[in-house]
C-alpha cells in the first residue's frame, strides 16, 4: 500500500473513548503497513484480519476508533458498520471505512451503513492521524 | 441491498458454524476415555461457546423464533457427562442456548 490520498468526513458522534484504535482488514500486507504507519503515534493499535475476531474484540475492548476495510469476505465494511451502528453499546465508537477509491455512490453506501467517515487507499500517516483526529478519539 | 439484513444473516451463518464445531467439541467430550482427551474438547467448548456468548450481543432481539432441533441434543450431552460440575459453563451455554433461539430458522444448517 502507498502512501496518502483522501480522506472524508461524514460527521462523527461523540462518546468514551478508550485510546486505541482496530484495524480490520484480511490483507497481512495492509496490517503490516499501518502496523508502520502508526508505529510511533500516541496510539495503541489492535489488528484483525477476521471481522468476527473483531467483533468478539470489541465486546471485551471498545476503543477509540474502527477502521474496517471494505472488502470483506466474511462480513463486508459495510454490513459490519450496519451491525455495529444499530447496536446502542457500540454506535457512538467512530467507525471509518476504508475504500479502494471514492466517489458519490459508495461515499453514499458508507454514509447510508451509518459510517462517520471514509479513508481511501492508499493512504499515509497523515491522512490515518487525520480521520482518527476528526473522529474525536482521544489518544493515550 | 440492505447491509443490516446481509450482516444479520453473515452473523447467523457464521454461528451456526460455530455452534456445530461447539456441539463436535461436546460430542467429543462426552466419548473421550482419557482425561487429556476430555481435556482437550473441554478447550474447545470453551472457545466455541465463548465467541458464540461474545456475539450474542450483536443479534437484534425481534429476530425470529429458531427451530430448537439441535439444543436439545447439546443438553442431554451435557446432563449425561456430568457437565454441571462446572457451573460458569453452564451458565455460558444457557446464554448461547437463548441467543440460538433468536436466529431465524433458516439460518439453520
Amino acid at each position: 500500500m502507498g502512501i496518502s490520498k483522501t480522506t472524508h468526513n461524514l460527521g462523527f458522534g461523540t462518546g468514551e473513548s478508550s485510546k486505541s484504535l482496530r484495524f480490520i482488514d484480511d490483507n497481512p500486507l495492509v496490517l503490516e503497513t499501518v502496523k508502520q504507519l502508526l508505529e510511533k503515534s500516541p496510539y495503541k493499535l489492535e489488528l484483525n484480519d477476521d471481522p468476527f475476531d473483531a467483533l468478539c474484540d470489541l465486546v471485551k475492548n471498545k476503543p477509540s476508533a474502527v477502521f474496517i476495510d471494505v472488502r470483506m469476505s466474511k462480513l463486508n465494511g459495510y454490513q459490519f458498520c450496519a451491525l455495529l451502528k444499530t447496536q446502542a453499546s457500540y454506535r457512538y465508537i467512530p467507525l471509518i471505512i476504508v475504500l479502494e477509491y471514492a466517489n458519490t455512490l459508495v461515499q453514499a453506501k458508507a454514509l447510508a451503513a451509518g459510517a462517520d467517515a471514509v479513508l481511501v487507499k492508499p493512504f499515509g500517516k497523515n491522512e490515518l492521524l487525520n480521520v482518527v483526529k476528526l473522529s474525536g478519539a482521544q489518544a493515550a | 441491498m440492505n447491509p443490516l439484513y446481509e450482516a444479520h444473516s453473515a452473523l447467523g451463518f457464521y454461528c451456526s458454524n460455530e455452534m456445530a464445531l461447539l456441539e463436535q467439541a461436546l460430542e467429543g467430550y462426552c466419548n473421550a476415555s482419557r482425561k487429556q482427551d476430555k481435556e482437550s474438547a473441554i478447550i474447545d467448548v470453551k472457545k466455541y461457546s465463548s465467541r458464540l456468548a461474545l456475539l450474542q450481543s450483536f443479534f437484534s432481539l425481534d429476530t425470529d423464533k429458531a427451530n430448537l432441533g439441535q439444543l436439545p441434543k447439546l443438553c442431554i450431552l451435557l446432563g449425561q457427562e456430568k457437565y454441571q460440575e462446572n457451573n460458569e459453563q453452564i451458565l455460558l451455554l444457557t446464554k448461547i442456548f437463548r441467543l440460538l433461539g433468536q436466529i431465524p430458522a433458516s439460518e439453520w444448517r
